[in-house]
């Protein structure tokens, strides 16, 4: 008797478990609007998925559901290698046709019969900073007489992401030699499968022998303190962008003693460039003041801090309390605009993506909003553009404040009947399956007064925050010494703590809790 | 056959156990992050569950002579192994924002999760010594056995979780199978007796199971 309920037990938790099992959120299963998830893996470290939206103009690698950095699919690598027939300084990036590496197939989910081929151009702001590391080395910037296109420089990346970061440099200096280190085997195996320009810049030798590309599955304390110091050439860039999926910087790789043995793989004039999300005064303060600190304390004395401006924000309009990417930058040399004019008049005077035109890169969809808020997502434009050409005629254009970073060019109106319309459009899409799912907010017309559209031009978004940031990095507020202070054998001598983010605090391999302070 | 049959038991619920501490971290990770708060709280659950466990199996052991207590522990843990895919996402989900960026949130969550099932894992190993104690000149050697053999399963659960299950296995299945094998073993202790053999005491009971020894 009691063995008959022991098997009736085991059966029935036995089934359940099998037929039950819940199924976890996955972003892969996930096609929302135009966006359709492009290959999908998973990997000791993390779920990874490539998503691609065709209006929305990107294809981007989220780490389970966070977006790592953002490629526009325009222009695609074929429009770059179009437009090397005119710009010669362009021919860096065109292929022989046969050895030219083709986009693989996508995965089970992925619908469309195109494969994305994307180019070097970002929708992350703060992708679009990673020059700056090569611009203020004046010891790279002088030998190549002050042209980025002759900078030989090499540079390593911790931290792979979608690798667009390794797009940006490539497209900026054909001569850099670039090492991505990075822990995760299938991440690297997802970018070379999915972006066929870092899969053939991985094939590229550059003229003095060096590749133009390699990919290291390693942890980066590892490398830095064994492989790196091995190499002949010291490093003139060391670009730390390592992050969890848990979106925190695992903790061993922001201590003082990493950053010193990487200052010992760096050249007298290099620089680190770290990526650092954290704030200037409200609670991730502790992060962003205690990565300086502990960059300082590791003999990276020269320190500069580029706070990356969110969109509204602008010269005089930055919330100091807000989290967001910090890029600090930190040198045994002068970083600062005083020290380092030559630096700083180089970052003046450049343009990101300079061969590129307007509009080359543009994003374009319609929000629902009332009075005050968005109440929708981005409704792909084609859809509507195709079933009323004239809309975007009879909307009125909304200035733009040229004071404040706001990358969208926007056009709306309050007309309901035309409101009604779209409304139609997009339910009707939907019921003829060219559009997988209605975005967050299209499913019910409810309370919306005003139908915006809006465009973004990625190129020119680039060109605005890079001459934003540089302009508010200028600010001695935000410098190094400003939010951490002096350094810390000249505290004593400094009567009053004059320094904004008072209670920074130093991480060492000891007290490695960067990921903590986080929390 | 006795001990190999005993030796298998604990071999087997070490590692599922250990299998169960490397993906539970896994599976809470897209909910709670990967920090050292995560391993904290699942070393600490499974190391509180094993001590409870200890103490309750020692309880069990001492009154019981055969092996169905062992069957029904084994049987309940691999029930709540073939649950946890079912309801561990949607209460760990259900717990709120409030829970999920709260530093203690990741152990409050690892408790409701992986506590009852260690703690019944942990249950075994003191019913085990009993049954293979043969007597009070041999007692070091046996549990000595018993527990180098249940850390083996510890270690190849470990082991094989991370280098060889999470690759290749989605979590859910790996947990559910192991249930399965859980229940199966624990049926197996219900249907076959063991008798202690051990001169504990000199109380004798009874002996209603009738039967021949495993």
């Amino acid at each position: 008797m009691r063995l008959i309920l022991a098997i009736a037990i085991a059966v029935i938790a036995i089934t359940c478990g099998a037929v039950f099992q819940y199924k976890p959120y996955h972003t892969y299963e996930i096609a929302y609007g135009d966006q359709h998830p492009l290959n999908h893996r998973e990997s000791a470290y993390s779920s990874i998925t490539w998503m691609v939206s065709d209006d929305d103009n990107f294809q981007q690698m989220k780490f389970f559901d966070r977006v790592e950095g953002g490629i526009c699919l325009r222009p695609t690598w074929d429009d770059l290698i179009a437009l090397a027939q005119k710009e010669p300084s362009l021919r860096h990036l065109v292929p022989d046709a046969a050895a030219r590496p083709k986009p693989m197939r996508g995965g089970p989910d992925w619908p469309h019969t195109w494969l994305p081929d994307a180019g070097t151009v970002t929708n992350s702001p703060y992708i679009r900073l990673f020059p700056i590391g090569v611009l203020l080395n004046n010891d790279v910037m002088t030998r190549a007489g002050g042209d980025p296109q002759k900078a030989d420089v090499k540079i390593m990346v911790v931290g792979l992401g979608s690798g667009i970061g390794i797009a940006n440099l490539a497209h900026h200096f054909p001569l850099a030699s670039i090492t991505v280190v990075d822990i995760d085997q299938v991440v690297e195996d997802m970018v070379r499968d999915h972006y066929p320009v870092l899969a053939w810049l991985l094939t590229q030798k550059l003229p003095s022998g060096e590749p133009r590309l390699r990919f290291e599955v390693r942890d980066a304390r590892q490398f830095v303190r064994y492989d790196a110091k091995r190499e002949k050439r010291p490093y003139d860039m060391l670009i730390l962008d390592a992050y969890t999926s848990g979106s925190t910087i695992p903790p061993h790789l922001m201590t003082v003693e990493f950053f010193s043995e990487c200052a010992g793989i760096l050249s007298p004039d290099g620089i680190v460039f770290a990526n650092v999300i954290g704030s200037l005064t409200g609670d991730k303060r502790l992060v962003s003041g205690g990565a300086m600190r502990s960059f300082r304390a590791a003999g990276l004395t020269h320190l500069w801090n580029f706070p990356i401006l969110l969109p509204g924000e602008g010269p005089g309009t930055l919330k100091p309390e807000q989290s967001r990417n910090n890029i600090v930058i930190c040198s045994r040399k002068p970083v600062d605009p005083r020290q380092n004019e030559a630096g700083w008049e180089r970052l003046k005077h450049f343009e990101p993506y300079p061969q590129l035109a307007r509009g080359s890169s543009i994003s374009a969809g319609y929000v629902l909003a009332n009075e005050t808020v968005y109440n929708s997502a981005l409704l792909p434009a084609s859809l509507i553009d195709a079933a009323l050409p004239t809309l975007k005629g009879r909307m009125l254009s909304q200035p733009r404040d040229g004071n404040k970073l706001n990358y969208a060019q926007v056009w709306f109106t309050k007309d309901r009947e035309l409101i009604d319309q779209v409304f139609r459009v997009a339910q009707e899409a939907v019921t003829k399956g060219t559009l997988s799912e209605l975005p967050k907010g299209w499913k019910d017309r409810g309370a919306a007064v005003n139908l915006e559209r809006r465009e973004t031009d990625w190129v020119l978004a680039a060109r605005e925050l890079f001459r934003f940031v540089v302009q508010i990095a200028r600010d001695p507020n935000y410098s190094g010494e400003a939010l951490v202070g002096p350094l810390e054998a000249e505290r004593a001598a400094v009567r009053a703590p004059t320094w904004t983010i008072k209670d920074a605090p130093l991480f060492t391999d000891q007290m490695p809790n960067a990921d903590i302070f986080n929390n | 056959m006795r001990l190999t049959a005993l030796y298998l038991t604990s071999i087997t619920c070490g590692f599922c156990m250990m299998a169960l501490e490397i993906l539970g971290a896994r599976f809470i990770q897209p909910v709670f992050g990967s920090s050292i708060d995560v391993w904290a709280a699942i070393i600490t659950v499974f190391i509180l569950s094993l001590s409870i466990g200890y103490v309750a199996g020692g309880r069990i052991a001492d009154r019981s002579h055969t092996n169905a207590a062992l069957g029904w522990v084994i049987l309940g843990a691999g029930v709540f192994f073939c649950l946890i895919p079912w309801y561990g996402m949607p209460l760990m989900i259900g717990l709120g924002e409030s829970v999920h960026t709260a530093r203690w949130g990741v152990l409050f969550a690892a408790t409701l999760l992986f506590l009852l099932p260690s703690l019944l894992l942990g249950m075994v190993s003191p019913i085990l010594v009993k049954l293979v104690f043969t007597g009070a000149d041999k007692v070091g050697s046996t549990t000595g056995t018993l527990y180098a053999i249940g850390s083996v399963g510890n270690v190849l659960g470990i082991l094989v979780s991370d280098y060889v299950l999470l690759a290749y296995v989605p979590i859910n299945t790996t947990i559910v199978v192991m249930g399965a094998v859980l229940c199966a073993l624990g049926l197996l202790h219900v249907a076959r007796p063991i008798h202690a053999t051990g001169h504990v005491t000199e109380k004798t009971v009874p002996d209603s199971d009738a039967g021949a020894t495993a």
